[in-house]
């Protein structure tokens, strides 16, 4: 008899999913799927609008990374511009994206996934929250709290607001930095690096213990895709698209965004409002990639900072001379990139120029089709716009870095539930695997940044005639 | 009697996109010139996040404002937060009740924190506009909490 375990909502991830497993007569895992089932409709309402609001509009669709989408918006918009934009108004964009990495990638790590990590997959799922971990590493919630804050404190700096700063618009930026703010943001990242640097050696201690994990999160050979410099360094900004296969061999290099649509496709599935891209060569669903921390540091040649860089080299042992494969290793991945983060705006902000008052370049339309590539924390991120002879919004798409990961999220939770679900036995701490494994990726389902009170975790055995054969309610009343 | 000055923290949360549900925004704003800057810190939230705890274990007081769904319409509820801990399955927000522990288990000192409600009529899109009902709660909301502050304040 074939039967369904459905885990709804997955907690401790940003927005509102669930997932299906269904289960063989024996109880083996036959398939499991991840549904979105939010729907946005960011693409639909944006039609008609003036494009040089869409930064601002396309921005709401996430109050985590709403950095992310005014980036690629405005670059979007700096096409429909036609201009180049001052060389200190893409410095002051890049310092605040590097924030929003930081803040996000330490919301990833230090609230959502370490509850995991330090209290273990198995331990009492009523302490496995951050006042678990505040009971043996109260320093680690400390650090946690403060990362957050750095990072958030340097986007209100640049950007006049922690979230949805309305700083970053079509043609550069609405003001120039000052040498007040420049010093609070340089006086902050000394201790932003400390924190950085203990976290990332006790995480390494971490990883050790979870062996089983990373050898079943999400571990199989995909593709990789991500922005890198000229040079081939790790890019979060601006750039060319890479991809390689699970081997390391580069497939893809040095693809301007704008040709985007000549290597991705886009597959829709019946069960999910998440989109999923596929490598187009490759078709769908063969052609899975995975991108954010994980890809990002499997397609650089190097980070370009020193610290950043040394990390890399240990990361990179991991992979025995071919790509990281195992989805357990973006949470090292992130370490990394928070380490990168602080450094390069330590580069950024000494910047001669950073001070100049030529922030912004005017123009109206001059093109009716611009594109926008950038690397948010959870991977690429790309808007796209078209637009009519009054600058109005005539068609958008937007391929959000979530779904970039939508194939391999998918397979990593069926790999997941076929090593720990056993579906006569509905254990806690399987069923937190399954969960765990998404929270690897990250993903970003929404812009819902209201939550929480009482986030309960609903599962439900159901036989093949509707019967609720078991269901386990979390927290238990 | 000590010279040094306590510290106040009033935060006004809500959405102010979202109608009544940014009463504790208004509230803020109308506060804004009767306060002394150098000992009452004022603060919009749209949402309560855990660095909020750090901001709370550097005050001796906090009092967050807030439009509620529920309770008696035209009155004011003001509740004094007991501790939580159990159960919170911690995202990247997290409960009010929930800041006074973390802001203790963190930095050893929480100080006392109260939630003072109004009920909202409306939370459709709006911008920035409170209802007739909820507008007029804005004034006793302000009164309210000067003289939380007040009582604080005579008890050093």
């Amino acid at each position: 008899m074939r039967r369904t375990i459905t885990i709804n909502p997955v907690t401790r991830i940003e927005g509102h999913a669930h997932i299906t497993l269904h289960l063989d007569d024996d109880g083996s895992v036959a398939d499991a799927r991840f549904h979105l089932t939010q729907f946005r409709g960011f693409e639909k309402f944006c039609e008609g609008r003036p494009f040089p609001e869409m930064p601002a509009l396309t921005a709401r669709t996430c109050g985590i990374c709403p950095v992310s989408h005014l980036v690629a918006s405005s670059k979007a918009c700096d096409e429909l511009l036609s201009v180049t934009i001052p060389d200190t108004a893409a410095t002051l964009r890049r310092i605040m994206n590097l924030a929003q990495l930081v803040q996000s990638h330490a919301l990833s790590f230090f609230h959502l996934s370490s509850p995991d990590l330090l209290l273990g997959f198995d331990s009492d799922p009523t302490d496995r929250n951050i006042f678990g971990v505040l009971k043996i590493d109260p320093e680690l919630g400390r650090d946690g709290i403060r990362l957050r804050q750095i990072g958030q404190s340097i986007i209100e700096l640049v950007g006049g607001k922690k979230i949805h700063p309305g700083w970053i618009v079509p043609g550069g930026v609405a003001e120039p930095l000052s040498q007040d703010k420049r010093e609070q943001i340089r006086g902050m990242l000394p201790e932003g690096l400390e924190i950085a640097r203990r976290t990332w050696k006790r995480f390494r201690g971490l990883a050790s213990k979870y062996a089983d994990e990373a050898a079943h999160f999400g571990n199989f050979p995909t593709m990789f895709l991500s922005l890198v410099t000229a040079t081939g360094g790790l890019e979060h900004y601006d750039g060319r698209l890479r991809i390689k296969d699970a081997q390391g061999n580069i497939l893809e290099d040095d693809v301007p965004g704008d040709e985007y649509e000549r290597i991705i496709g886009e597959a829709v599935e019946p069960d999910s409002f998440m989109k999923s891209p596929y490598y187009r060569p490759s078709g769908y669903p063969s052609g899975i990639y995975r991108v954010g921390p994980l890809a990002r540091l499997n397609n650089c040649d190097a980070c370009g900072t020193p610290e950043a860089d040394e990390a890399l080299l240990r990361f990179r042992e991991m992979g025995r001379g071919r790509p990281v494969s195992s989805s357990f290793h973006y949470h090292e991945a992130r370490l990394v990139e928070i380490l990168y983060g602080i450094e390069r705006i330590g580069q950024l902000i000494d910047d001669p120029e950073i001070l100049s008052t030529q922030v912004r370049a005017r123009a109206r339309g001059n093109r009716h089709e611009g594109i926008g590539v950038a690397e948010a924390p959870r991977g690429t991120l790309i808007h796209h716009y078209k637009t009519d002879e009054q600058d109005r919004m005539l068609w958008m798409n937007l391929i959000i870095a979530t779904g970039h990961n939508g194939l391999a999220i998918n397979r990593a939770v069926r790999q997941v539930a076929s090593q720990f679900v056993r579906g006569d036995a509905l254990e806690e701490g399987m069923l937190n695997r399954v969960e765990a494994v998404v929270r690897c990726f990250d993903p970003c389902l929404s812009c819902a940044s209201h939550a929480v009170g009482q986030m309960p975790l609903r599962v439900q055995l159901i036989a093949a005639d509707g019967r609720i054969l078991d269901e386990q309610v979390r927290p238990k009343a | 009697m000590s010279g040094v000055r306590k510290q106040w923290l009033i935060v006004g949360l809500g959405n102010t996109l979202r109608g009544d549900d940014a009463l504790g925004a208004l509230v803020i704003r109308s506060l804004r010139p009767l306060v002394d800057s150098e000992s009452v810190r004022l603060m919009e939230c749209a949402a309560v996040t855990p660095e909020l705890a750090a901001t709370l274990a550097a005050v001796d007081l906090a009092v967050f404002i807030d439009a509620s769904q529920n309770g008696p319409i035209g009155r004011i509820e003001c509740q004094l937060l007991e501790s939580e801990t159990g159960g919170l399955p911690f995202t990247h927000g997290c409960g009010i009740a929930a800041l006074p522990e973390l802001a203790r288990q963190l930095y050893g000192r929480a100080p006392t924190v109260y939630l003072l409600t109004a009920r909202g009529g409306s939370f459709d899109l709006h911008d920035g506009r409170l209802s007739p009902a909820t507008e007029a709660m804005v004034r006793p909301m302000v009164e309210r909490t000067l003289a939380l502050l007040a009582d604080d304040g005579r008890d050093r």
